[in-house]
């Protein structure tokens, strides 16, 4: 103890020094929540909760090194339980030298559209499969070409499971470029290779392979070609992504099981193309046996057990009652195409009027693919939307929109020809008060005949710049329950200092974010959040 | 004994904190895809802004389309350079990129794997960065209210020295 505060003093001194041409950031975010009994709901089952995040990052030059840490006494409500304790999270050095660029410790990574590989953050899903080991890249000056490799053990939790590992290796060409061409458009062709390799295989699927006549295979390779094409207002995207085979577990019909080895594949198109005031993006993509874990289990399935990305091929909806029901993607087996067009009335048009207008349709329709489902009849519709959004200012100080919504969903993905359909209307207003002083308010039908049928909702918020806004807001099921889901909030912001306080009733359902969903418990309580970066 | 070598530590961090920020060197991407770099947004000359946003998050298209009005009327003594940062995933990034035609006066860049997102530590969008002319962090707001991005230009103006 004695050398302590000789470390301090000397630390004191020299750390500053040391920091010459250097830069240091770092983050706290901390989420916390009391809950309560509440007789429209039911006891609470945790009394609190709360998840915290500790990131510092250190730059000098081309060096730079990093740390994070998460701590959860007690996860938040909804969250996955293998968020437990404190542990690293994160811990990393990285280095660029010329064309040469490594990187060891824990790194997030994305290969294609993710499809075949995606490592990622996302505290509102409670998901950070980052992996721990490293990668190295080599370019060419101009970009034209570059490789990279990459392996690590990805983190199931707050730790690596050492259930697997896992090996890849990139490239990407720029056609136009390697051949000197200098050139308004650009082709670029890529492509993948990965393997997840079994360390450990857990008993019960080792069990149910062997008693099926086959061995769960060590090594998973996956792979994915892409092909990506632009031209001014113009972009073609195209993907194709294989599998390996691996243990599955095939649904057959009267809720029976049967396990085999089967591969995966996944095709994916994107056109995005803009003329005047219009642009639009059309999405294609099918899929065929795509879930990928890290490793495999029979206990219950997590969110946070996977190495890629399938996102719902939805409009991902925003406000309140439109987003009640999402569609979750079916990995098994579905096929989907998804729109969006927007369409720009400038200012002075006949349409536009002075201040402008803005129209926005996006669309998608599902199906599953009858190999993947229990009855192997027909498929049928799994999801479809159309959803219409129109943004008008009235004047300086005035706007609204006016929001349309019409879903229909399978409860059975596809299996059966039933659905539940349910048609959202949102008109949504603000008004300027003074230069810092705004006013906003949004009221929301949803009228169903399925499910939970009719609920209406309203939100009024007022904000004061730079610092303060509060909102208030209600959501009641009028059509079944009879329920109030209320809310009181308010948020203050000074420079990267965040924080807000929200207090009500919440509705169980699922909390979507980028097209990835988890469920969440009903509950009753306060959330405190803190976000601060510097 | 343990309280003091925490409270110095703590106090170098602090003061650590108050240097200047470069921005981190990240690998973003355009429209097109290619591959823009965010050192090379630096030129030395004028500051610059980022602002991070995503296609459903509706604060974030407000505060771009309050700071698209101010570009329009915009008639300062230097160039005004806003760059907006898409974190959406590579689910979302087609919708960003047919969202960002329309837009003048702010020059969308991507970031689909959320490598600045990172490497900035932004936990929750919109978050405005303002780097003076050399990249270092002037300024910095998360959040947007009605307003803001008068607070934001403000900041621009004093960065430029004008």
């Amino acid at each position: 103890m004695r050398l302590a505060p000789l470390i301090a003093i000397l630390t004191a001194v020299f750390l500053p020094l040391l920091a010459a041409g250097q830069s240091f950031r770092g983050a706290i975010e901390s989420n916390s929540a009391v809950y309560f009994d509440d007789p429209a709901l039911g006891p609470a089952a945790h009394r609190w909760g709360s998840n915290n995040y500790l990131k510092l990052d250190w730059q000098r030059d081309s060096l730079s090194a990093g740390v994070q840490a998460e701590w959860y006494p007690q996860a938040l409500a909804g969250y996955p339980s293998e968020l437990k304790g404190a542990g690293l999270t994160g811990l990393y050095i990285d280095w660029t030298h010329g064309l040469l660029h490594l990187h060891g410790g824990s790194f997030h990574e994305q290969l294609g559209s993710g499809l075949l590989l995606r490592s990622w953050e996302d505290r509102d899903l409670g998901l950070n499969n980052c992996i721990d080991g490293g990668w190295a890249s080599v370019r060419t000056g101009g970009r034209e070409l570059e490789f990279k490799l990459l392996g690590g053990f990805p983190k199931y939790g707050l730790w690596p499971t050492g259930a697997s590992a896992l090996a890849g290796a990139d490239l990407s060409l720029d056609v136009l470029r390697s051949l000197g061409v200098e050139s308004v458009h650009t082709l670029k062709l890529e492509g993948s290779f990965t393997d997840r390799i079994a360390l450990k295989t857990d008993e019960g699927i080792a069990y149910l392979a062997s008693g099926s006549g086959f061995s769960v295979p060590l090594h998973l390779p996956g792979w994915s070609a892409r092909a990506q094409y632009a031209w001014e207002g113009f972009s073609l995207k195209a993907e194709y992504v294989g599998k390996g085979a691996d243990f599955y577990a095939e649904q057959l019909s009267g809720a029976k099981e049967r396990y085999r080895l089967k591969g995966g594949n996944a095709q994916l198109i994107e056109v995005t193309a803009a003329a005047g005031p219009f642009s639009g993006t059309i999405t294609l993509r099918r899929l065929e046996n795509m879930a990928e874990h890290i490793f495999l289990t029979t206990s219950a399935p997590s969110l946070t057990n996977t190495l890629n990305y399938l996102p719902s091929l939805c409009m991902q909806q925003s406000y309140m009652l439109a987003g009640l029901n999402p569609y979750v993607t079916y990995a098994d087996g579905e096929a989907g195409v998804q729109g969006d067009l927007f369409w720009t009335f400038r200012r002075g048009s006949a349409l536009g009027g002075r201040y402008g207008m803005k129209l926005h349709v996006a669309g998608s329709w599902i199906e599953a693919l009858p190999c993947a489902l229990p009855d192997r009849t027909e498929s049928h519709l799994a999801y479809r939307d159309v959803n219409i959004e129109l943004e008008r200012r009235w004047s300086r100080a005035f706007k609204t929109i006016a929001f349309v919504s019409i879903q229909e969903n399978s409860p059975t993905h596809g299996n059966r020809k039933a659905t539940n359909a349910q048609n959202v209307f949102v008109l949504d207003g603000q008004y300027r008060i003074s230069s810092d002083v705004a006013a906003r308010l949004e009221l929301q039908y949803l009228y169903s005949q399925e499910l939970s049928r009719d609920w209406m909702a309203a939100l009024v918020e007022f904000t004061f710049s730079p610092h303060w806004s509060f909102t208030l807001s209600d959501m009641y099921n009028h059509g079944s329950s009879k329920v109030h889901y209320y809310n009181i909030g308010a948020s203050y912001s000074l420079d990267a200092l965040n924080i807000s306080l929200l207090a009500g009733r919440n509705r169980e359902g699922m909390i979507c974010s980028g097209g990835v969903c988890r469920w969440q418990p009903a509950f009753t309580g306060g959330v405190l959040r803190i976000q601060w970066s510097f | 004994m343990k309280r003091l070598v925490t409270l110095l530590l703590l106090c170098c961090i602090a003061a650590l904190s108050l240097k200047g920020q470069d921005i981190p060197g990240v690998k973003l991407s355009d429209a097109s895809g290619r591959t823009v770099t965010t050192s090379s947004l630096i030129d030395h000359k004028t500051p610059f802004v980022i602002s991070m946003w995503m296609t459903t998050c509706k604060p974030c298209l407000k505060e771009l389309e309050a700071v698209m009005d101010e570009a329009a009327g915009w008639n300062g003594d230097f160039p005004l350079r806003v760059y907006a940062v898409s974190v959406d995933d590579s689910r979302s990034l087609q919708r960003a990129v047919a969202m960002t035609k329309a837009w003048e006066g702010v020059t969308p860049l991507f970031d689909p794997n959320g490598d600045l997102r990172r490497a900035l530590n932004v936990s929750a969008v919109p978050q405005v960065f303002v780097y003076d002319k050399d990249g270092n962090l002037y300024h910095t707001h998360i959040g947007y209210r009605p307003g803001d991005e008068l607070q934001l230009l403000a900041a621009l103006r004093k960065c430029a020295g004008k």
